[in-house]
């Protein structure tokens, strides 16, 4: 896990001195370990019964539908930034100072701001100015999009300077032109080199779809929390252990994704 | 050579990545004093076997010695092993968040605790023997290669090493700035400091060495004087090496 | 307008929680993550899979997750404290894996030849860390670590929605009794956020700037 190698391989002596730490602190944790364990025994939340509720087959059908959804906001959320993010790249790189300069302050300011205060400027702004209404889903996708656009918005650019100069000037000598030289080779070169990104960025816009439960649009966090209400306070913390779990196992999974496919194209 | 004055020993040494045998059943004596060039094409490991001398790369089997101790298991008897061996490496190694003179005093205050004006002095005089006590206050990203080289030199001998070893010294400098360096490691060698040179600098290999040891593949292959490897190479692969550098 | 000027001191106090809230909060993470960073990069095994543990766990966990279990879930538990105290620890337990990935890819960048050149000298490993490894890692966590504490600044907005009157949390409250000024009370808030976090994050690129050098 780490790139460099922090210490000389130890020696036998070295290897029985960090063994010995090892024992010496695994006795206040696992003291540590015993407290928990008891006090949530004697509050009750140990009980086989509270925690067999997971394998509820409704419990389950509703998490995962909750999970569906996260999925699914994060999935809508990843492609529209990418278009959104692409364009907004484009435009902060162009010759034309009027298209530039005014990207450039709508990322930096959209970076700036809470993605909480984008899905509610969404959820409750359009109401408020068109006076139309908005679904939940869209208002989280939309207010996630505007945050997530500006911040891929950056990673392109940085792909997009990346690039040898002589690709496009290559290009410029084949004669080809403006659009055609984007698409046929900058443009997969740039998604190349960013296809990792584009996928820790799926990890982190999954994280960021349980925004949804503040505005109740029902994800993964609200369905969870839907279900401790239906059930009752003696199942919060086996249902709440359930959804996170379900979070931490799609985002390893997520990470793992990018970590092959950056190994995959070095 | 005589095994009584014999300050680096290697025995038997073995290596592996993996599966790739990068050191083959290396044996090899170095006598206090000697300069000794490590030839061959690359890939050979030539550069392997330097950083086994001081167990930057730790080995498989066999046994290495430096004027007769073993190489110790332990990080602490290692430390003060490695203490009295210099090392100067491919791509210099200075320290990026110390002056230039800071990094040659850093190592004879923390380690041999000196103080640090004795430490200072000793620095400066180093420093302007290598020929770059003009920088002695730059950080290392504001020298050339060639002085930082210089630099990563009188740090080693700031330690006042028993053996110094150069990996690959000159390989990663531009072709204007390898004499300046070339010239202060044939310097030291007429100081009767012992050396094992790495390079690809045949030259070099030809005016300061008593010996030349030529590897191909994890083995040694040829080991003769310079004047005879040049001439007079016994094997084909060295000839076959012989007629690609020269 | 009116409700931005009539509300002027409750916004205020609004952005000052918030500004308190993330200096608590940013404090005691960045503190459990110099713990777990120490523990990462400790000689240890043991240490350093219970950090790793520890990230791939809490990090992965979104952030209102943190904080629904923070104010939702231990009250069910019997354990009741204020929700700012809540907040501060719930963000703690998110944020500590982050500051401990920041300093983590600071000593990441740190060229192997530095620590060669360190052993060589005969520096012992404790010295090689302290002398070497620390000074330079820590001098390249610089901008990653002030990019997590913008991180951390929004994130808190989040505790608003769970009971905190920060300056989210009081724009809440003020939309509530104002339908009528939502878009300006979401403009003051947003400013408000930007104040502090685009002055932070052009202080992080410069200082990247700085501290780029190589060896």
């Amino acid at each position: 896990m780490m790139n460099v190698e922090l210490y000389d391989r130890p020696g036998p002596l070295e290897r029985r001195r960090i063994r010995l730490w090892t024992l010496v602190l695994a006795i206040p944790a696992l003291a540590g370990v015993i407290w928990v364990v008891t006090t949530l025994r004697e509050q009750g939340i140990l009980d086989s019964e509270a925690w067999s509720i997971l394998t509820d087959s409704e419990v389950i059908v509703s998490l995962l539908t909750g999970l569906l959804a996260t999925l699914k906001v994060a999935g809508v959320t990843v492609v529209l930034s990418l278009v959104v993010g692409l364009l907004l790249a484009l435009g902060r790189m162009s010759e034309l100072r009027w298209l530039s300069l005014p990207t450039r302050v709508w990322v930096e300011a959209l970076r700036g701001l809470p993605e909480i205060l984008l899905v509610f400027l969404i959820y409750l702004g359009v109401p408020a100015v068109t006076g139309l209404n908005i679904s939940t889903f869209w208002a989280l996708v939309v207010g996630l999009v505007l945050y997530q656009s500006a911040s891929m918005s950056e990673a392109f650019r940085a792909g997009f300077l990346a690039l040898p100069k002589g690709q496009k000037e290559a290009a410029v000598a084949l004669g080809v032109r403006g659009f055609k030289t984007l698409r046929f080779i900058l443009l997969p070169q740039v998604i190349r080199q960013i296809l990792p990104n584009l996928v820790s960025e799926m990890v982190r816009v999954t994280k960021a779809s349980s925004l949804g439960f503040v505005i109740g649009y029902t994800e993964l966090l609200l369905s969870g929390e839907q279900a401790i209400e239906y059930l009752g306070g003696q199942y919060a913390v086996p249902i709440f252990a359930g959804v996170a779990l379900l979070y931490v196992i799609v985002c390893l999974l997520l990470s793992w994704v990018s970590r092959i496919l950056s190994e995959r194209l070095r | 050579m005589q095994a009584t004055n014999s300050m680096i020993s290697i025995k038997g040494v073995n290596k592996w990545y993996g599966s790739f045998h990068v050191l083959k059943d290396i044996d090899l004596e170095v006598a206090q004093g000697e300069v000794v060039v490590i030839l061959g094409p690359s890939g050979s490991g030539k550069s392997t076997l330097c950083r086994t001398i001081n167990r930057l790369e730790p080995i498989n089997n066999g046994a290495i010695s430096i004027d007769g101790q073993a190489l110790p298991e332990e990080s602490g008897p290692l430390s003060q092993l490695r203490s009295e061996v210099g090392m100067v490496f491919q791509q210099f190694n200075l320290f990026a968040h110390m002056t230039v003179l800071e990094n040659v005093m850093f190592a004879p205050i923390q380690v041999r605790k000196q103080k640090p004006a004795a430490a200072r002095a000793r620095a400066i005089e180093l420093l302007d023997r290598v020929g770059v006590g003009a920088q002695k206050d730059k950080l290392p990203s504001q020298l050339s290669g060639g002085q930082q080289q210089r630099v990563a030199i009188a740090r080693a001998l700031a330690m006042d090493p028993k053996v110094m070893l150069f990996d690959e010294p000159t390989s990663s400098l531009d072709p204007e700035m390898i004499k300046e360096v070339l010239d202060v490691i044939v310097e030291l060698t007429k100081g009767g400091m012992t050396m094992v040179v790495v390079t690809h600098e045949m030259g070099f290999a030809q005016t300061a060495a008593d010996r030349v040891v030529f590897m191909a593949e994890g083995e040694i292959v040829e080991v003769s004087t310079p004047e005879e490897f040049f001439n007079n190479c016994q094997t084909e692969r060295a000839a076959e090496f012989l007629s690609k550098v020269l | 307008m009116n409700a931005i000027i009539e509300n002027i001191d409750v916004l205020l106090s609004g952005f000052l929680t918030t500004l308190g809230l993330s200096a608590l909060a940013g404090f005691t993470s960045f503190f459990g993550g110099l713990i777990l960073a120490g523990f990462a990069i400790s000689n240890n095994p043991t240490l350093r899979k219970i950090s790793m543990l520890y990230v791939a766990l809490m990090q992965n966990i979104p952030a209102a997750a943190h904080l629904f279990f923070m104010i939702f879930i231990l009250p069910v538990l019997g354990l009741k404290a204020p929700f700012f105290v809540l907040a501060i620890i719930g963000v703690t337990i998110y944020f500590s894996a982050y500051y401990c990935q920041a300093v983590r890819s600071g000593v990441n960048a740190i060229g192997r030849g530095q620590l060669e050149a360190s052993r060589a000298l005969g520096l012992k490993n404790m010295q090689t860390m302290r002398l070497v490894v620390l000074p330079q890692g820590l001098r390249n966590s610089v901008p990653p670590l002030i990019n997590t504490t913008i991180a951390l600044i929004k994130v808190t907005a989040i505790a608003g929605v769970f009971g905190v009157t920060e300056l989210f949390g009081t724009m809440l409250q003020l939309i509530n009794v104002n339908d009528s000024a939502v878009i300006a009370l979401m403009l003051v808030t947003g400013i408000g956020y930007s104040l502090i976090t685009i002055p932070a994050a052009l202080a992080a690129a410069a200082v990247e700037r700085k501290v780029a050098f190589n060896s």
